[in-house]
């Protein structure tokens, strides 16, 4: 870790490089953990103005849980509980075949069926996993954004894509 | 415990080719790739990185401005008191003026707090305040006062003195109200001279003056905690703190403005503030940039 120039970030360019840092993947996070209902820009916009308030009380390596806390606890405050959706969107394909009406029936079939997979998978198996397979993120990494572990990542991918590829099955 | 191991390493990138080789035989590895195909189909909506960024910017700066020209304040105050220490006794007054939708919380030299509520005005001597507790108010504040000698706001229209207490004044257009949470005010205006108790306040309108209960339970004017209140007060005088809450304009040409109102509005959303205003009077609005038009229903 290379050594913090301030010891806060209410340094410009400290809060800058703080911010490229995270915001998109705070924003990912959010939005993977609580569904496309609320909006995470929002929360990474109020996440980020908050850190500013208090910039003097949060050392530089604190930031990212900083940020990662308070964005969830914004989300939790707006989500109270409702159902987790996420929306999907066609996937640009190379080698399928686009005019069989047959396929893409059953493409959009199996796409319901996966999100309906994904809302009952736990948030912190949803996120791990969406942030594993889309974002293409390393266990290391997922472990160092989330604060948790890299053994707690490897476990809750294997349940959460184990418990998919089974409520699938059973849809 | 062999295919656990296989789906970890697969999805952490780090199958060797033998590996990989275990991995295909697996029965599942067909379904486990069509998940991890379509997986992608879930992704994040965009993210405009510049834009949120630049309304952080733009909101860092609002909060920036009001503490710059707080720092210019103390700056000439430094000046005037320096001042005064060559030449005369000449006296040091501190005023504080809050824009639309700014609130401030001021610490008197005793430790009397003032919160002052938007576009409003508080001036206040500092170098003789122990002698003379005395503050200039134009707008609405509220005050809780720490014990000690008679303690002051005079205003344009009336003079609100106690000894230790909390109390709400207000002094709007034609308006002017105080309101008592503890211990005794007193208040004397053209036309109304008398102790308000806790719990009461008085109300005077264009030169009517009621005393009223206030409602069970206060202990703060809501404004403090971002809600207007109004209760049988003219309708012109909600539209107006409308103003003095957010930045826009209020168009009413058509409306009954001195009609009573009884209600509250929340200074967080613009939107739920209007309906907030508009559906008890039966009014629909229409908002254009800054510009809010009411009309009749």
């Amino acid at each position: 870790m290379p050594k913090s120039i301030a010891d806060n970030v209410c340094e410009e360019s400290q809060y800058k490089a703080i911010y490229n840092r995270y915001a998109q993947d705070l924003h990912n996070f959010l939005y993977y953990k609580f569904g496309s209902n609320f909006n995470p820009s929002d929360k990474v916009q109020e996440a980020f103005i908050k850190l500013w308030e208090n910039c003097a009380k949060v050392a530089p390596p604190k930031a990212k849980s900083y940020l990662f806390t308070i964005g969830n606890n914004m989300m939790l405050n707006a989500v109270k509980h409702e159902k987790v959706k996420l929306n999907f969107q066609k996937i640009p394909t190379q080698d399928r075949d686009h005019h069989n009406p047959e396929f893409l029936l059953e493409e959009k079939e199996y796409l319901i069926k996966y999100q309906k997979a994904l809302s009952k998978l736990t948030e912190g198996q949803r996120e791990v996993f969406l942030m594993n397979r889309i974002e293409g993120k390393r266990h290391k990494e997922i472990a160092e954004l989330l604060g948790i572990s890299r053994k707690a990542v490897e476990k809750r991918l294997y349940l959460a894509i184990d418990k998919l590829r089974v409520d699938i099955k059973e849809l | 415990m062999i295919k656990e191991i296989l789906v970890s390493k697969w999805m952490d990138n780090t199958l060797s080719p033998q590996e990989l080789e275990q991995f295909k035989q697996l029965p599942e590895y067909g379904d486990y790739m069509r998940l991890s195909d379509y997986a992608q189909a879930f992704r994040a909506p965009d993210f405009d990185a510049n834009a949120c960024f630049n309304s952080i910017e733009s909101r860092k700066n609002l909060k920036k401005n009001s503490s710059k020209r707080w720092l210019s304040m103390v700056a000439v105050l430094a000046f005037l008191v320096a001042g005064a220490y060559f030449f005369t006794q000449a006296s040091s007054s501190k005023e504080i003026t809050t824009a639309i939708a700014q609130q401030e919380t001021i610490t008197l030299p005793d430790n009397s707090t003032v919160i002052l509520n938007a576009m409003s005005s508080l001036a206040f001597n500092e170098n003789t305040w122990d002698e003379n507790r005395t503050v200039m108010l134009d707008g609405e504040a509220y005050f809780k006062v720490a014990k000690g000698s008679k303690f002051t706001v005079q205003t344009d229209k009336g003079t609100v003195s106690v000894l230790g207490t909390q109390f709400n004044v207000q002094e709007r257009d034609k308006m002017f109200s105080v309101s008592t949470f503890e211990g005794l005010v007193r208040v004397e205006t053209d036309n109304f001279t008398g102790n308000i108790g806790a719990g009461y306040g008085i109300f005077d309108y264009n030169g009517k003056t009621i005393k009223r209960e206030l409602e069970l339970q206060k202990t703060a004017p809501s404004w403090t905690e971002k809600i207007s209140t109004f209760d049988s007060a003219p309708y012109s005088a909600v539209i107006a703190e409308m103003e003095r809450q957010f930045d826009i304009t209020i168009k009413a040409s058509t409306v009954q403005t001195n009609e009573l109102f009884t209600g509250s509005f929340t200074h967080t959303d613009l939107f739920q503030a209007l309906e907030n205003i508009t559906i008890p009077m039966g009014l629909k609005f229409s908002v254009t940039g800054k510009v809010v038009k009411l009309e009749q229903e």
